[in-house]
């Protein structure tokens, strides 16, 4: 049982950003990642977890926020999402993270969550394999066309990568 | 064997999305209901629920408008008989009717039977009854008659028929003619 409130204090601050940016990537609505974030939370908590490192940690809570998002779009009501456009106004970016982000959100999620595992979240590519419940093969895969795609979406909208 | 794309999380692509996404970051007020362990209620999305409000209303108002259209033709193939084929007036006038009622009504209902006060003869709904006969007693009359029957006298022989003798004809019934019976 974590009853030291600065555990709690210092673990939501570690990985509050991480959690938020796939709950509101993946279900790409607030209201829906803000339950997202609280249940991922809630789930690691409650109970006396015992982690190898700090890396399984991150990676099962990772993993606990990505099955949450599944379990909430699984319910048919809930599975209608908002528009790119409404995404990232309520993401309020200056207008060439806005075009990043308009862009990336627009990849389907089999390509876009290697992608930010791999380039934001800092995972490895074995560790993002095991993660999403896929090959380390077809991780590379996924991150090469998810590239591409990118890249050609980025062209669209005036931002031009290497 | 597949060609493995070399993979570098530091490269140009990896530092825009490391860019974009580090603007995106929770409520305060959700991150400090956490660490307190308060639960906290997602806010509202207003668009999203005017939408599945109005997705809701529009399919409750297509039920509606397919289940009229159904007792509307479902009324129309079953004639006059439907709820919207008569009004409730015209059904109580079509009951009202005399040339509707069954014999049902004739036998059970006593009430409807009057007497026309200029000849007495007995009316049924304002209609002569066409089985009443002055001479003979109705069937409701009783069984036993109050008076005995009037008794029929003989008749009394008719004379024959005179025979006059038509004046540019034979007599057609001469006294000798064996068939002729004064």
């Amino acid at each position: 049982m974590y009853t030291s409130q600065d555990d709690r204090d210092s673990i939501v601050k570690l990985y509050s950003q991480t959690v938020w940016r796939i709950a509101l990537s993946h279900t790409r609505r607030e209201d829906a990642a803000e339950e997202v974030y609280q249940e991922t939370f809630m789930r690691l908590f409650p109970k006396e977890r015992e982690f190898d490192s700090e890396e399984h940690r991150k990676a099962w809570i990772i993993r606990t926020t990505l099955i949450c998002c599944k379990r909430y779009l699984s319910a048919s009501f809930r599975s209608e999402t908002l528009s790119l456009e409404e995404v990232s106004d309520t993401l309020i970016l200056p207008e060439e993270e806005s075009g990043v982000m308009q862009a990336i959100l627009s990849l389907p999620a089999k390509y876009r969550l290697p992608l930010q595992l791999y380039y934001v979240e800092g995972l490895t590519a074995d560790e993002c394999a095991k993660v999403l419940e896929i090959r380390p093969v077809t991780f590379r895969v996924r991150i090469s066309r998810g590239k591409t795609m990118l890249k050609e979406k980025l062209k669209g909208v005036g931002i031009y990568v290497e | 064997m597949l060609n493995e794309p070399k993979l570098n999380p530091n490269d140009s692509l990896g530092v825009l999305l490391r860019s974009a996404y580090s603007k995106m970051n929770p409520p305060p007020a959700l991150e400090s209901a956490v660490i307190s362990g308060i639960p906290y209620a997602p806010r509202a999305n207003t668009a999203l629920h005017v939408r599945r409000f109005a997705k809701a209303i529009a399919s409750y108002a297509i039920c509606v408008i397919l289940l009229i259209g159904g007792v509307y033709f479902a009324s129309e193939l079953m004639g006059e008989t439907g709820p919207f084929a008569t009004s409730p007036s015209e059904v109580s006038t079509a009951v009202s009717d005399p040339d509707l009622t069954t014999d049902a009504d004739i036998t059970t209902d006593s009430k409807k039977t009057t007497t026309n006060p200029k000849t007495k003869e007995p009316l049924y709904n304002g209609v002569p009854d066409v089985t009443y006969h002055p001479d003979i007693p109705s069937v409701n009359y009783p069984a036993t008659p109050t008076a005995p029957f009037p008794t029929v006298k003989d008749p009394t022989p008719q004379s024959p028929t005179p025979d006059i003798p038509r004046p540019n004809s034979p007599n057609p019934w001469p006294s000798n003619n064996p068939w002729y019976y004064p």
